[in-house]
């Protein structure tokens, strides 16, 4: 009698923490709806481990305190993680009240598929943002979103340049000069280039949007071709393709590239295990030895092999993303106001002076945005370069789906060697048309 | 029958060498684990396997100093404490990071000090004992720091206990009364049935059905809730205990439940007073299954937590990693913290979980 007393007593002790830790817990998790905060659920993009994510933490923190009747109820995922979740939670009906996102094909299609981008033109207050440096993002000028800074160059070549003056090399100004480089850096057993082949959107955002741009003398080849004007199967893009094979037989970039991972073709270039490194301006803060990064000229490939003079020195670039409301968002006036609170928080000119320091972004898009005279030298040079470099298109901005994924895998195959240009040509050209 | 004397050397050496093989496959990759965990992100990419030292021996470190930044995180409160401080930065560890940043009361510091300039150059020896004393010691626990605050472990530490422990209360519960119904009660042809979808259940993995329960629970309005995870938790954990539970369960004998019933017991009575005591080794064994599962378990709850207020343990590990960077000393340090529990309970509980484990493998 006395023991089963007990196992009653024990078994009532664990329902109780059962439902105090779960009650109790699912509280804590709602207090903000509970203390009657306006409680906005956003998507972040960054992790712990990433300047945007300790950035975001932080920022969001500075934020509540400063206005403790706002709750910003966030997810911060990065990468493949963040873009599959975005797919799920629309799907889901789960709707963010605000979103990190973008208006294109990879960053903004989610959000379009799901009828959720919202226009900001009579929102934004214009005497904070500059309109002149934000693109139009719909057929009628529409603005899903305050992009970070100005266009977010895709297609940049990060020079070593201490460790070529080492080698007695300088600046290359034609393709030709990276072939004749290839012994020299053998012969210290490091790479011309470096690349992280084994992501597939490497190389169409960071070599192939330039390649094809510039092979084909139209800064708009890809748009066009998604818009039906050009085929996948012409000269020029089959030319564009052949071309990642060359710099392969040449040794410019090794086959094993398609093997480097991002974080590796960051620490390969930081390392000093590579002349150059072909990557987007974001990188621009993530390079983590400071002799390195502080020694580093960001430019635009050099002139390629049967390149027309006109498109000489572009880069490709895209509409940055940034941080945007969703229709869900903005269908409630509180939340919405809550939400526009913050990004303004966000993009406020402190931060925005950080962010430019961190590299994270080539311009500021605030009106009458002062920018500092003791920027770092290689934020220097990423505004130079976008100041002197003509804009074209970049892949992923205009063609998603199967075509971009199998243009992008099949990228990889050509490199190494398991696949034709020709082949992948084709078969983009149908699944294009399909 | 006695085994010759060379046979039974012979057996015993390649006994002690399998073990002992087993033992260092097991143990080394948790030594390595503690002390790399004590290693800057600098000396686990230069080289994996040597011992701690940038972190340990930081005496005489270098410091730059700098100015206040944004991304630079005082760690204390700027308004309550107005007083002026020199900020360091490591010219070592994570350099021009944001890292491993010290603020120093200028008030505590020598005439010279006070008058460094950003840019400049100290070294921890010149600073006054007491903050040399207090800067060893944040410089060893860094990568512990780090991964506490940025990956704010102490939170999700919590939620893994709950998920953990109230997940396999209610696995335990649940199963304990579905074996006993299906081992002991008159419905044979339903139990069955019942026993087939279980198993069905068993055989279903969590990546097949990871989408469809996300959907279902967001029509629900369970994601990212803690009693969402724990009830997917629990349902997940069910099949493998009612199984296992109602093969324990039917080696009892019916008899007991006779007797009980003719000294007047109800049924409840009787899975608590007769069957829950005498199943205590299977018991054991499921609670070990499903609570080291779900204190381990990853996907499910990336996918159906989104908030940090709900998110465990081994999402917090993963988030020291991406493409961008990864601060292996970080993701080391919340692996201990997430390793750490589990082996002190085991150490703890040692002799009752083999006695646990082995009563529920040889049935009752």
């Amino acid at each position: 009698m006395k023991h089963s007393k007990m196992r009653i007593a024990l078994i009532a002790v664990a329902m109780l923490v059962f439902f105090v830790s779960t009650v109790g817990a699912q509280a804590a998790s709602e207090s903000g709806a509970g203390a009657g905060k306006v409680v906005v659920k956003a998507m972040a993009y960054g992790d712990n481990s990433n300047q945007e994510g300790v950035n975001w933490v932080r920022i969001v923190d500075a934020f509540e305190k400063a206005n403790p009747g706002i709750d910003i109820d966030y997810e911060m995922l990065y990468d493949e993680a963040y873009h599959q979740k975005v797919v799920a939670r629309l799907a889901a009906g789960d709707v963010p009240d605000f979103a990190y996102m973008g208006a294109d094909a990879r960053w903004g299609a989610p959000w379009k598929e799901a009828s959720q981008q919202y226009d900001h033109r009579d929102l934004v207050d214009w005497n904070y943002f500059d309109q002149s440096l934000i693109p139009p993002m719909g057929p009628n000028g529409e603005i899903y979103e305050i992009p970070l800074g100005t266009s977010n160059i895709t297609t940049v070549l990060f020079m070593n340049e201490k460790l070529m003056k080492s080698l007695g090399l300088s600046a290359p100004k034609t393709y030709e000069d990276l072939v004749a480089m290839v012994p020299v850096a053998r012969a210290k057993g490091i790479d011309v280039i470096t690349i992280d082949g084994a992501d597939g959107w490497a190389w169409g955002s960071c070599v192939m949007s330039t390649v094809i741009a510039r092979i084909s003398g139209d800064p708009n080849w890809m748009s066009k071709a998604v818009a039906g004007e050009y085929k996948f199967t012409d000269k020029a893009f089959v030319d564009s393709l052949a071309f990642l094979q060359k710099m392969v037989k040449d040794g410019v970039i090794t086959s094993k590239s398609v093997l480097v991972d991002y974080g590796a073709n960051i620490s390969n270039y930081s390392n000093g295990k590579a002349l150059f490194m072909a990557q987007g301006q974001w990188v621009a803060g993530g390079i983590e030895n400071p002799e390195v990064a502080n020694n580093t000229v960001m430019m635009a490939w050099p002139k390629l092999p049967g390149e027309p003079a006109d498109a000489a020195g572009s880069v490709a670039a895209a509409i940055q993303v940034g941080y945007g409301l969703t229709k869900s968002g903005a269908s409630n006036p509180t939340v919405r106001d809550a939400a526009l609170k913050f990004i303004e928080y966000f993009y406020s000119e402190p931060e925005t002076t950080q962010r430019l320091r961190d590299g994270a972004i080539v311009a500021p898009v605030l009106k009458g945005y002062q920018v500092p005279s003791d920027l770092p030298s290689i934020v220097k040079q990423k505004v130079a370069l976008a100041q002197r470099a003509p804009n074209t298109d970049v892949i992923d901005a205009f063609l998603s789906g199967d075509a971009n994924d199998a243009l992008n895998t099949g990228m990889q195959k050509i490199v190494s060697g398991q696949s034709t240009p020709a082949q992948i040509a084709a078969l983009v050209e149908s699944l294009v048309k399909r | 029958m006695k085994m010759d004397a060379p046979k039974r050397i012979a057996g015993k050496t390649i006994a002690y060498v399998v073990l002992i093989s087993w033992t260092l496959i097991t143990v080394l990759p948790l030594l390595w684990m503690g002390y790399s965990s004590f290693k800057s992100n600098e000396e686990l990419i230069t080289n994996i396997y040597a011992p701690p030292k940038a972190l340990l021996d930081n005496k005489n470190d270098e410091y730059v100093v700098i100015k206040p930044q944004l991304n630079v995180t005082p760690d204390y409160d700027i308004e309550k404490d107005p007083r002026e401080r020199l900020i360091i930065e490591s010219a070592t560890i994570s350099p021009e990071r944001r890292l491993m940043v010290h603020f120093l009361l200028k008030e505590d510091l020598s005439a010279e000090l006070q008058n460094v300039q950003p840019g400049d150059h100290i070294y921890v020896s010149q600073l006054p004992k007491d903050m040399q004393r207090e800067i060893h010691w944040k410089t060893v626990f860094f990568n512990y720091r780090s991964a506490i605050s940025r990956g704010g472990l102490g939170r999700k530490f919590i939620n893994s206990l709950i998920y953990s422990i109230t997940s396999t209360f209610l696995v335990n519960l649940f199963a304990l009364m579905a074996a006993f119904a299906m081992s002991k009660m008159q419905f044979k042809k339903l139990a069955m049935i019942v026993g087939g979808v279980i198993g069905l259940g068993y055989l279903i993995s969590i990546n097949s059905l990871i989408i469809p329960l996300f959907l279902l629970l967001t029509k629900v309005g369970l994601t990212d809730t803690h009693i969402g995870i724990i009830l997917v938790y629990t349902a997940f954990g069910l099949p493998l205990a009612v199984m296992l539970d109602t093969q324990f369960i039917s080696g009892i004998p019916y008899s007991l439940v006779e007797s009980a019933r003719i000294d007047g017991a109800g049924t409840f009575k009787i899975l608590m007073a007769i069957i829950t005591p005498m199943a205590t080794p299977v018991i054991v064994t499921v609670s070990i299954l499903t609570a080291l599962g779900i204190w381990n378990e990853f996907l499910l709850v990336l996918v159906l937590a989104s908030s940090e207020a709900t998110k465990s343990l081994p999402v917090g590990v993963f988030s020291f990693s991406s493409l961008t960077s990864t601060q292996l000393g970080w993701q080391l340090a919340a692996l201990v913290v997430a390793t750490l529990p589990v082996m002190i309970v085991y150490f703890i509980f040692q002799k009752r979980l083999a006695e646990g484990v082995v009563g529920g493998a040889i049935k009752g």
